[in-house]
């Protein structure tokens, strides 16, 4: 069918017969430069993809590194936990080292009720603890503060009948048998409630690609309001996103030729004498124009102003006193609400202007966007909190109108917001 | 032979091989970007990357043998225009033009061009004049046989934007043939004279 159609129009078939068998030498230059590069192996560039995996990787990254500084920032045994391992001295009567490198055994001198352990009785050391072991002397205070007093490289012999005082496992607190996780020696006195709202302003720069002038930079900013349940929270609000870009137009036009004077009109009246008529011409300027086509092109700056309104899922996977970190997805929805031309609309000159079509298609009206990110929120009170959130948006629908050659756009941002909570 | 295999990991490049192949089939794939591109510049920066892959994947055509070599290398010159033409979008690609407008723009191409006696420059020439989305669909219509609908596929379209682009590409060619024509039946009344 589509071939009997071709076959009936006269133009098809002359540049289909005509360019068949069209040829052109490529240039000597790049056929060298061809055969310079066929021969070197293939370097994949990095692609968007790669990239975005890439950032995501670095924040996850330095998002571990800075959950574990802390951790072991805060884990130095303060006075208020110090006494879970701590040593009676009245217990200690001597302590000996003992020759074993990976665990010690110690003989116990048994006082008051304190069960006795067996002469083979090991008793596992921390490793990351130091203990001053004085070498000689046979007895000694252990001060209150230290845990676990027990000498770890002493090489002393030991005779079987010294009685060292070891701490029974009946000196620790009976209910809490290990040591104290972080999250647990933190003071908790600066966290939120268990469920709470929250309402911040926020600002995100974001970058899109592809859209139809390369990327964009979009200014993203509102107020936002969230609910908090948990480690759960679901946050909405309302936003303005503007952008600026280039719209643009295919202009064809009559060039103009020239100008002339075209008659009017004509009035005729008597003369003095009545024997003849006086003709007065009446003239208007006509321009000419060409019967030719011209075809211009030209840009437009155009600033668009979305409405935005976000319905955000979060769940924070780690909280400390200051900083909480968690995942956040959810759907955005922007509706058109303003276009404004911020460069002078194309000047004609005196062509004639026959039809004007847009080459850029006007902006959707409305869009969707699913977007996810990797929150961190900075206490820096109890009520107040900055937030910082990476975040990546997929475009459900291009931000131009449909039938035109656009991809589905996407986009990398920085959300920053600052949270009063109440 | 592209590749001449020493063992069964390791291939090499024959170079003298592929030099053929390139002073071969280049000149016809040249034509076939230029048609696309609209300038020799572009149509060479299309080939060369066309080609790439070409030789890099001419393997994978010799085990598939999925029709011939010429429509294969074709294929991969059209796409590899088609990537090259919407990642450089200086120029915009498609117009949003009125469906009425252009049906009345079909009704009236019946000329006769059969005595049209343009050289295939003369031609290409013409081709390279239009405006790119006009020249894509004219392409894709004319000299790739693709309809409309596989176009709209292809380019993301609609099917009817495909239909206006090609029936403005048509309109603007035969605008262009007329005045040719014209020139030269002047020249030939002048020379009688």
């Amino acid at each position: 069918m589509k071939g009997i159609m071709q076959k009936q129009n006269p133009i098809d078939d002359l540049f289909r017969r005509g360019l068949a068998d069209y040829t052109a030498r490529p240039s000597d230059e790049r056929r060298e430069e061809f055969m310079k590069d066929v021969g070197t192996p293939v370097k994949r560039p990095l692609s968007m993809w790669w990239l975005a995996g890439l950032l995501g990787l670095i924040i996850v990254g330095v998002g571990t590194a800075v959950i574990l500084y802390m951790g072991n920032a805060a884990h130095p045994v303060s006075a208020s936990s110090a006494h879970r391992h701590e040593v009676p001295s009245s217990l200690i009567v001597a302590q000996r080292p003992h020759p074993a490198s990976t665990g010690l055994t110690l003989n116990e001198k048994v006082t008051g009720t304190h069960p006795v352990p067996s002469p083979g009785t090991r008793y596992p050391v921390p490793s990351t603890q130091t203990n001053p072991v004085p070498s000689t002397e046979t007895r000694y205070p252990v001060p209150s503060t230290q845990t676990n007093p027990v000498p770890s490289t002493q090489t002393n012999p030991v005779p079987s009948t010294q009685t060292n005082p070891v701490p029974s496992t009946e000196t620790l607190p009976a209910n809490d048998p290990k040591p104290p996780s972080v999250s647990r020696i933190h003071d908790n006195s600066s966290l939120p409630k268990k469920w709470n709202i929250s309402l911040g302003a926020y600002y995100t720069p974001e970058w899109m690609f592809n859209t139809l002038n390369g990327d964009k930079y979009v200014n993203n900013m509102g107020v936002e309001g969230t609910f908090h349940f948990g480690r759960y929270s679901v946050k909405t609000g309302v936003g303005l996103s503007i952008t600026t870009g280039w719209h643009e137009v295919l202009v064809q036009s009559n060039p103009y030729l020239g100008t002339y004077q075209a008659l009017d009109s004509i009035i005729f009246t008597w003369d003095k004498t009545q024997y003849k008529l006086n003709p007065t011409y009446y003239t208007k300027g006509t321009n000419v124009y060409d019967t030719s086509l011209q075809y211009t092109y030209t840009n437009i700056k155009k600033q668009y102003t979305y409405l935005q309104i976000p319905l955000v899922l979060g769940y924070d996977f780690w909280q400390n006193n200051w900083l909480t970190l968690g995942f956040r997805a959810g759907a955005v929805m922007s509706l058109l609400l303003n276009t404004q031309n911020l460069s002078t609309t194309y000047d004609p000159g005196k062509d004639r202007i026959i039809t004007i079509n847009n080459v850029t298609p006007d902006r959707i009206q409305m869009n969707w966007q699913a977007m996810g990110g990797l929150n961190a929120a900075f206490r820096l009170s109890r009520r107040f909190s900055i937030e910082l959130e990476p975040d990546v948006r997929y475009y459900f629908n291009s931000v131009y109108e449909p039938s035109e050659l656009t991809k589905k756009p996407w986009s990398i941002g920085v959300r920053t917001a600052f949270v009063v909570t109440f | 032979m592209i590749f001449s295999r020493r063992n069964t990991e390791a291939k090499s490049l024959d170079k003298a091989a592929v030099g053929v192949l390139y002073d071969k089939h280049a000149p016809w794939l040249l034509g076939v970007c230029l048609r696309y591109t609209g300038n020799r510049e572009d149509a060479e920066d299309v080939l060369h990357d066309g080609f790439m892959k070409i030789i890099r994947s001419i393997e994978s055509f010799r085990e598939k043998q999925t029709g011939s070599l010429e429509a294969w290398m074709r294929r991969i010159m059209v796409n590899t225009a088609l990537n090259y033409i919407r990642d450089h979008k200086k120029e915009k690609m498609f117009t949003v033009l009125d469906p009425l407008l252009e049906s009345l723009h079909e009704t009236d191409d019946h000329d006769d061009f059969g005595r049209c006696d343009l050289s295939s420059d003369q031609l290409m020439d013409l081709v390279c004049a239009l405006p790119a989305g006009y020249r894509t669909v004219f392409n894709l219509y004319v000299m790739e046989d693709y309809t409309h609908k596989e176009i709209g596929e292809l380019l993301g379209i609609s099917e009817n934007t495909s239909k206006s682009q090609l029936s403005k590409a048509r309109q603007f060619l035969r605008k262009r043939l007329f005045e040719y024509q014209n020139e030269r039946n002047y020249a030939k009344a002048e020379s009688n004279r």
